[in-house]
C-alpha cells in the first residue's frame, strides 16, 4: 500500500545574512498511511508551517525528500490528489465563492459539468449557498474559511492537508468541521493537519506527530495516549519543555538512539 | 492534451482577472476620462473654432493609448506580488499546476485584460469620432492589432519586473520604461555608421531594449498614413511573441525555486 | 441632509473657483505695463500659478501645431557629424520644405545609415514620421484652430498671434484676411507694447491690403517700441524688415522727405540695407556717407 505522505530526513533552512541558516525543519522523517487522520502538533515556530509548505511545494526543501502518493512534491502532479486549506483562508476579494470555486476547479483540470455539480454540493455542505454570489471581500473570516474548506474538497482529494484549520471558526463551525473530517476519513480520505488546538486533535486524530525546533520528538496514537496519560495538554507541555517524550521507556529510548 | 490543459489554466485566470478589473471599476474611470478628452477637444467647435478634426483624433487615440498602457502596467505589476502579499497564491499553487503554468496564466490574464480594456476604449472613441464625422479609416484595425502585440511585450516585461521588484517598484519602473521606450532607441541614433560589426552587435541588443513604441500606430492613424506593410506586421508579430516569451521565461527562472 | 451638504459644498467650490479664476484671468481692460508679456501673471499672486499652467498649455499646443504643420514628422537638429557625412536633411526636399534651416533632420536615419537593420525597417514602417524623407507640409488650416486655442489659453503668447496670422494669410483666401487682421488686433489689444505684432500688422496692411497710412503708423510704432528694448531682445533681421517696410510705405505715400530721412537713419543701423539705398537712387539723391548721416541724424 502506498503511503499518502512519506517524508525522509527533510531539512528546510532559511538563509540569514551573516549568520548560519535557520533550520526551521531539521531532519524530519515520518509517514502517513492512507485513511489516517494525523495531527501535526507543535508550538509557534516549531516548524509545522515550513513542513506543510514544503509538502505543498511552496517552499523548496534544502535537503531530504517529501513524497505524496509516490510522487515527489517537486512535480505538480503530486498535488492532483491533494486538497489544501491554508491557515488564513484568503481568496481574491473581488470574486464570489462560486467564481472562486470555479477558478480552482479549472485549475485542477476538472470538467466543467463536474465543477458545476460539485460547487452546488459543496456550497450546500459548508452552508454558503446564500452567499454564493457575494464578493469575498464582504464575507467574514469564518465564511472565508468555509470557502476554503469547499475549495479543498472540490476535486474529491485523497489527501487533505490543513494548516491551523480551526482558527477563525466558532465552536459550532469547529464541530461541523470535525464531523466533516470524520466523514471524509470514512470515505477513505487521508487527513494531515497542523493545529494548536490539542482538544481538537484529541477528538478527531488517529495519531499525532509532535514537532519541536524542527525535529520530530513524539509520534503516538491517540488510543495509546488515552491509555497512558490523563491529560494531553500535560503530555504536550512536558514534551515541549523537556524536549523528550515522557512515555518513551528505556528500551524505546535505546531504539530511538540507534 | 498539454496545450488543452494550458488553455484551460489560462482561461481560468483570464476570467478571474477580467471580473476583478471590472469590479475594481478601473476601466470605467478610463472610459469616462477618454470620453471627456474627446468631447472636450471637440467642444471648441462650439466656440467657432472649426477644422479640429486632426486635433480631436489625436486627443482621442493618444489618450486611449496612454490610459491603456498605464492600466496594462498596473494590471501586470500586481498579478504576482499581490497574490503573494495577500497569500492567495497558496491555494493556487496547491493545485496541480506548475509555476510556469501559473506564470502563463497570469500573463494571459494581464494581456487579455489590457486588450479588452483597450478595445473597449478605442471602440468608444471611434464611435464618438464617427458621430462627429471624423472616421478613423481601415488602418484602425492595424492600430488595434499592433497594440495587442505591444501589450504582450508590456505584460511579459512587467511580470518579469514584478518577480524582481515589489508591485509598486514594478509599476514605476515598468511605466517609465514603457512610456519612455522611445528614448533608448533614440540614443542609438548617435551611433552613426554602418559597419558590419556594429550591425551584428546592435541588432540582437535592440531586441532587448524596451521597444514598446514600435507597436504604437497612433500617429499613423491620426495623420492618415498608408497601412503598414504586411511583412512589417509579421515581423512585429514574431518579435512580440518571442520577446514576451523571453521575459516570461526570465520570470520563471526567478520564480521556479522561490519560496512563496 | 447629505444632499444639502453636497449641494452646499459644490456651490462653495463653484464660488471659490469663479473668484479664483476671475482673479487669475486677465480682464479685457487690463493691459500689462511692462515689457514682458507675462508680467501680468506676476502682478496677482493667485494668477501666477494659473498663469504658469495656461502658458504651459499654450506652449504644448504650439509644439503640437508645429507637428501638425509637418504632417507629424518630428525634426531635430542634425549633429555636426551628420551634416558632414551627408545625412538627409529637412531642407533637402521640394521648394516647400526648403525653407527649413539646413541643420534639421529626422529622428531616425534612412536605411543606408541605420545600424539597427530589422528594427530600423520595422520602425520606418510603423513610424514613418520619424524619417525626415517623409517630411512634407500639411494643409496649414489643420493647425489654425490650435493657434486660436493657444491665444485663448495665453493671450500674451505673441508668437501664437504672429504665426497664426501668417497661416491665415498663407491660406490665400481673401475672406480670411479680415479674420487675420482681427486676430492680430486682439493680440495687439493684450500686448500693446509688442513691436513684433505692430510690425506684422503693418506688413499685412502694406503688402496685402495696400493701406499705406495704417501701415505707416504701425511701422513707426513698431520701430519706436523696438528701439526702446535692449538690443539683444530684438531680432535684427526682423527689425531691419520693419525698417525697410516703413521706407517702402513712405515711398508709396510719396512722402519724399520722410522716406529719405528714414532711409538715412536706416543706413546708420543697417549699412547694407538695399531698400534704404534704393530710396536714394529713386529720388536721385546720392547715398550719404555714414559719418555725414550720423551728423545729420537726431
Amino acid at each position: 500500500m502506498i503511503d499518502a505522505i512519506t517524508v525522509d530526513n527533510l531539512v528546510v533552512a532559511y538563509p540569514r545574512p551573516g549568520k548560519p541558516p535557520l533550520r526551521a525543519v531539521d531532519g524530519l522523517s515520518f509517514r502517513v498511511a492512507p485513511g489516517e487522520i494525523v495531527g501535526f502538533l507543535g508550538i509557534n515556530g516549531a516548524g509545522k508551517t515550513s513542513t506543510i509548505k514544503s509538502l505543498m511545494g511552496f517552499q523548496p526543501a534544502t535537503s531530504g525528500t517529501a513524497i505524496l502518493f509516490n510522487k515527489p512534491v517537486q512535480e505538480a502532479t503530486s498535488r492532483g490528489n491533494v486538497g489544501f486549506l491554508p491557515e488564513t483562508a484568503l481568496y481574491s476579494p473581488f470574486l464570489t465563492p462560486h467564481e472562486t470555486l470555479w477558478l480552482h476547479g479549472e485549475l485542477h483540470g476538472m470538467e466543467r459539468s463536474a465543477i458545476r455539480e460539485r460547487i452546488q454540493d459543496l456550497l450546500r455542505l459548508v452552508g454558503l449557498s446564500e452567499k454564493a454570489h457575494v464578493q469575498n471581500r464582504t464575507l467574514s473570516k469564518g465564511m472565508l474559511q468555509r470557502v476554503g474548506i469547499a475549495q479543498a474538497l472540490l476535486a474529491r482529494p485523497r489527501l487533505l492537508v490543513m494548516d491551523e484549520v480551526s482558527s477563525g471558526l466558532d465552536p459550532l463551525g469547529r464541530r461541523d468541521l470535525r464531523n466533516l473530517l470524520k466523514e471524509q476519513r470514512d470515505d477513505g480520505v487521508t487527513i494531515f493537519f497542523s493545529s494548536h488546538q490539542l482538544g481538537e486533535a484529541e477528538l478527531i486524530c488517529d495519531r499525532i506527530l509532535v514537532i519541536h525546533q524542527g525535529r520530530l520528538i513524539a509520534e503516538r496514537t491517540i488510543e495509546e495516549l488515552r491509555r497512558r496519560v490523563t491529560s494531553l495538554e500535560d503530555f504536550f507541555v512536558t514534551l515541549v519543555e523537556s524536549g523528550r517524550d515522557p512515555l518513551l521507556d528505556t528500551r524505546e529510548a535505546l531504539e530511538a538512539l540507534r | 492534451m498539454r496545450i488543452a490543459r494550458e488553455v484551460q489554466i489560462c482561461r481560468a485566470f483570464v476570467v478571474a482577472a477580467l471580473l476583478e478589473t471590472l469590479r475594481r471599476r478601473e476601466v470605467f474611470v478610463l472610459l469616462v476620462l477618454s470620453v471627456f478628452m474627446v468631447l472636450g477637444a471637440y467642444s471648441f467647435t462650439f466656440f467657432g473654432v472649426h477644422g479640429l478634426e486632426l486635433f480631436v483624433k489625436d486627443m482621442g487615440f493618444s489618450s486611449v493609448g496612454l490610459f491603456s498602457s498605464v492600466l496594462g502596467v498596473a494590471v501586470a505589476a500586481r498579478q504576482l506580488p499581490e497574490e503573494i502579499q495577500r497569500r492567495t497564491i497558496y491555494p493556487l499553487l496547491a493545485r496541480p499546476i506548475t509555476r510556469w503554468q501559473l506564470l502563463l496564466g497570469k500573463f494571459a490574464a494581464a494581456w487579455v485584460t489590457c486588450a479588452v480594456s483597450f478595445t473597449a476604449l478605442s471602440l468608444v472613441v471611434v464611435l464618438l469620432l464617427t458621430l462627429l464625422r471624423i472616421p478613423p479609416g481601415w488602418i484602425f484595425l492595424q492600430f488595434l492589432y499592433s497594440r495587442y502585440l505591444g501589450f504582450m511585450w508590456l505584460c511579459g516585461f512587467v511580470i518579469f519586473l514584478s518577480t524582481v521588484l515589489s508591485s509598486s517598484g514594478a509599476f514605476t519602473i515598468g511605466l517609465l520604461l514603457t512610456l519612455g521606450s522611445g528614448v533608448f532607441t533614440r540614443l542609438l541614433m548617435f551611433i552613426d555608421g554602418t559597419s558590419g560589426t556594429m550591425k551584428i552587435l546592435l541588432t540582437p541588443f535592440c531586441a532587448f531594449l524596451p521597444q514598446y513604441s514600435l507597436f504604437d500606430l497612433t500617429k499613423k492613424l491620426v495623420y492618415g498614413w498608408e497601412p503598414v506593410h504586411p511583412v512589417a506586421i509579421l515581423g512585429l508579430t514574431l518579435y512580440g511573441v518571442a520577446i514576451s516569451l523571453f521575459w516570461l521565461r526570465m520570470a520563471w527562472l526567478r520564480l521556479r525555486y522561490q519560496a512563496v | 441632509m447629505a444632499r444639502a451638504s453636497i449641494l452646499l459644498q459644490l456651490t462653495a467650490a463653484l464660488l471659490i473657483g469663479t473668484v479664483g479664476l476671475r482673479t487669475a484671468l486677465p480682464e479685457h481692460r487690463r493691459q500689462p505695463d511692462s515689457w514682458g508679456s507675462q508680467a501680468i501673471y506676476e502682478e496677482a499672486p493667485a494668477a501666477s500659478l494659473v498663469g504658469s499652467f495656461r502658458s504651459s498649455v499654450a506652449t504644448w499646443l504650439f509644439a503640437r501645431a508645429q507637428e501638425y504643420l509637418h504632417a507629424g514628422v518630428i525634426l531635430r537638429p542634425a549633429t555636426k557629424q551628420e551634416q558632414d557625412t551627408g545625412a538627409p536633411l529637412a531642407s533637402h526636399g521640394d521648394e516647400m520644405t526648403s525653407h527649413h534651416g539646413s541643420a534639421e533632420t529626422g529622428m531616425i536615419p534612412p536605411p543606408g545609415r541605420d545600424p539597427r537593420w530589422v528594427w530600423g525597417m520595422i520602425e520606418r514602417e510603423t513610424q514613418p514620421y520619424m524619417d525626415v524623407r517623409n517630411h512634407r507640409h500639411h494643409d496649414l488650416r489643420e493647425a489654425l484652430p490650435l493657434f486660436r486655442m493657444m491665444t485663448w489659453s495665453d493671450p500674451y503668447f505673441i508668437e501664437a498671434y504672429s504665426q497664426g496670422a501668417y497661416l491665415v494669410f498663407s491660406g490665400a483666401e481673401s475672406r480670411n484676411i479680415p479674420r487675420a487682421i482681427e486676430f492680430l488686433g486682439e493680440g495687439l489689444h493684450y500686448n500693446p507694447r509688442s513691436w513684433q505684432l505692430h510690425k506684422d500688422y503693418a506688413h499685412y496692411h502694406f503688402y496685402n491690403l495696400k493701406e499705406y497710412r495704417t501701415a505707416r503708423s504701425f511701422y513707426e510704432k513698431a520701430i519706436a517700441l523696438a528701439k526702446d528694448l535692449p538690443q539683444e531682445k530684438v531680432d535684427e533681421t526682423e527689425f531691419e524688415a520693419a525698417w525697410a517696410g516703413l521706407v517702402q510705405t513712405l515711398r508709396q505715400l510719396e512722402d519724399r522727405e520722410a522716406a529719405l530721412e528714414w532711409s538715412t537713419r536706416g543706413l546708420l543701423r543697417f549699412p547694407r540695407n538695399a531698400t534704404c539705398r534704393r530710396t536714394f537712387k529713386i529720388y536721385g539723391v546720392p547715398v550719404p556717407k555714414l559719418r555725414d548721416a550720423a551728423a545729420n541724424s537726431d
